[in-house]
């Protein structure tokens, strides 16, 4: 299985990834574009930023890379996550599966984006107008 | 011995400071006790849905032991996504 992880502070291009990413060997293309929302529980954001234990972080998700490639048929999988402040409507991460058949792509992204945010050292603080929350640090 | 603290996320701010020492008498302790003196220092840390341990970038149990000089990575909970 080819395989991409990667941590960036620059704005991720998904039209040009997703199309620099199909193979002809593969049937089934899954693409997961995590976007920020304008709001949560009610509240507006401002922005988000992102703090990533960066050589842990690789580290978890070539983890995640090593678990799909062993539980599923896979050609090609991509994880892609932004660091520092990522604005609203900007994409916070891509995850990006191919494979031969639809239900190996569908249930390795799903996979991907459900571990990440479980064992991958990133945190997410949301910003608003009045201060800010680290996301999920509360019971 | 003294322990190097080095806080992620909200572990900064209960901290007060990206990182900061912890000293023991013993030579060696396990990773509870490191979690114990964390608390009672920093009361904080009680309130969070988590707090994990890493040492050389891997997740490590409590009862993991570490000793004079070694990085503790605090890890609240993760939010990636």
């Amino acid at each position: 299985m080819r395989r991409d992880v990667k941590i960036q502070s620059e704005p991720i291009k998904v039209e040009e990834l997703v199309a620099s990413f199909k193979r002809e060997d593969c049937g089934a293309h899954v693409v997961f574009d995590g976007t920020v929302r304008s709001a949560t529980k009610g509240k507006l954001v401002e922005y988000l930023d992102f703090e990533a234990l960066h050589s842990m972080a690789l580290k978890e998700m070539n983890r995640l890379m090593d678990n799909i490639e062993a539980r599923f048929e896979l050609e090609a999988a991509s994880l892609i996550h932004r660091e520092g402040k990522v604005e609203i409507g900007e994409s916070a991460v891509l995850i990006m599966v191919a494979s031969p058949h639809r239900a190996a792509a569908f249930d390795a992204c799903r996979f991907l984006i459900d571990e990440l945010k479980v064992s991958v050292p990133i945190w997410k603080k949301e910003v608003y107008k009045d201060g800010y929350v680290w996301v999920s640090a509360h019971p | 011995m003294e322990l190097k603290l080095n806080a992620f996320g909200i572990a900064k701010d209960i901290l007060g400071a990206k990182t900061s020492k912890l000293y023991f008498e013993n030579e060696q302790v396990s990773l509870s006790e490191v979690r114990l003196k964390l608390v009672n220092v920093y009361p904080d840390f009680a309130h969070l849905a988590s707090l994990r341990f890493a040492t050389l970038d891997e997740y490590r149990e409590d009862s993991f032991e570490v000793g004079n000089g070694d990085e503790i990575l605090l890890i609240p909970p993760v939010s990636g996504g």
